[in-house]
């Protein structure tokens, strides 16, 4: 008997979070095609956590293929403080500005990992906040419907994390 | 294959210099209240600097101007030779620095029907003396701070500003980024 879908799935790791990424857009891509607002918002919001956790743990020294455990993200929460941010209360594993000043944080803290334009990180920082303004991971539990321009935000912040995957 | 041209010129900030004076202004003789909020760190393994500019006038502006407004503003104070130590340079307005977690703590009246009447609108009006943000909803100004510290020292200066009303200001950390 095959294994069941949960079964096989690996351990997050760096290059799974950006398989998946890319596979969640296109999805929300189809999803917005057929008016389905709210769940295209729901996907590509992932898919941009997906690409900040990649970028942070690629910029902390882990390889593409390295486990990245709860007990990670949990540690880079307790991190933030040292780069100056504190995450909010609750410690959300979701919440995407958090994630998005963590990157550019450590970046920043980092001999030779800091961006090459100052103007960079500050797009990350903003890109973050739009999308979060638009974007919550407990919208699957609710039939509310996304209006056009909350569509049009998310995946345009969404559209650009991927354009700039390889810098963040 | 086609080929793609695309031109970048930087954005017009000269439109914006009343902000970048304002900005120059604050960072000679920074005042102990209100907008523009500004937060200058500085990262010791590297010797870079962040900044978060939190200010509501950014509203109209793109992310770019922003960050091009305060880089500007940050290298005439400081030195040009200063503008390549600057790591990111980001302009928040209050809600969106809310958003980015970087304003937890919250200060508000709690009025109750016996206080002076006048308390409503003077708790209100000192708010806004005080930076507090309207553009969540015209009419209810909210005053976030990114320190405890910060927000004490905001209800020292409100409970002056009316009098008496000392046990009417609370802090709160927002449990979640709103």
């Amino acid at each position: 008997m095959p294994l069941r879908l949960p079964n096989r799935c690996g351990p997050d790791c760096i290059a799974g979070f950006r398989a998946a990424a890319v596979q969640r857009y296109r999805d929300a891509c189809r999803l917005a095609d057929g008016e389905r607002r709210t769940g295209a918002v729901y996907l590509w919001g992932y898919s941009i956590e997906m690409l900040l956790k990649a970028a942070f743990f690629r910029a902390f020294g882990y390889d593409d293929h390295r486990p990245i455990t709860t007990a990670d993200l949990r540690a880079a929460i307790q991190l933030a403080p040292s780069v100056g941010y504190t995450w909010p209360a609750g410690g959300n594993l979701h919440h995407l500005p958090a994630w998005g000043q963590l990157l550019v944080r450590v970046r920043s803290h980092l001999p030779s990992a800091a961006y090459s334009t100052r103007q960079f990180p500050g797009r990350i920082l903003t890109r973050t906040v739009q999308a979060y303004q638009v974007w919550r991971e407990m919208l699957r539990y609710h039939e509310n419907r996304a209006y056009e321009h909350e569509v049009r935000t998310v995946r345009a912040s969404a559209e650009w994390f991927f354009t700039h995957a390889a810098q963040l | 294959m086609p080929v793609v041209k695309d031109r970048f010129t930087p954005p017009n900030v000269s439109r914006f210099s009343a902000l970048r004076e304002r900005l120059v202004s604050e960072w000679r003789q920074p005042g102990a209240f209100g907008q523009p909020l500004i937060r200058e760190e500085t990262f010791d393994r590297t010797g870079l600097i962040g900044l978060t500019v939190v200010w509501d006038e950014w509203e109209p502006r793109d992310d770019l101007e922003r960050g091009t407004i305060i880089t500007n503003a940050y290298s005439e104070v400081f030195g040009s030779d200063q503008k390549d130590r600057i790591a990111f340079a980001v302009g928040f307005t209050e809600p969106e620095a809310v958003e980015s977690g970087v304003l937890p703590f919250e200060v508000m009246p709690l009025v109750r029907k016996s206080d002076p009447p006048e308390w409503f609108a003077g708790c209100r009006q000192a708010m806004l003396d005080l930076g507090a943000s309207e553009l969540w909803k015209k009419g209810y100004p909210r005053l976030r701070l990114p320190t405890l510290e910060l927000a004490e020292q905001y209800v020292r200066e409100l409970s002056a500003r009316v009098p008496g009303s000392d046990d009417v200001w609370s802090i709160s950390q927002a449990a979640t980024a709103e």
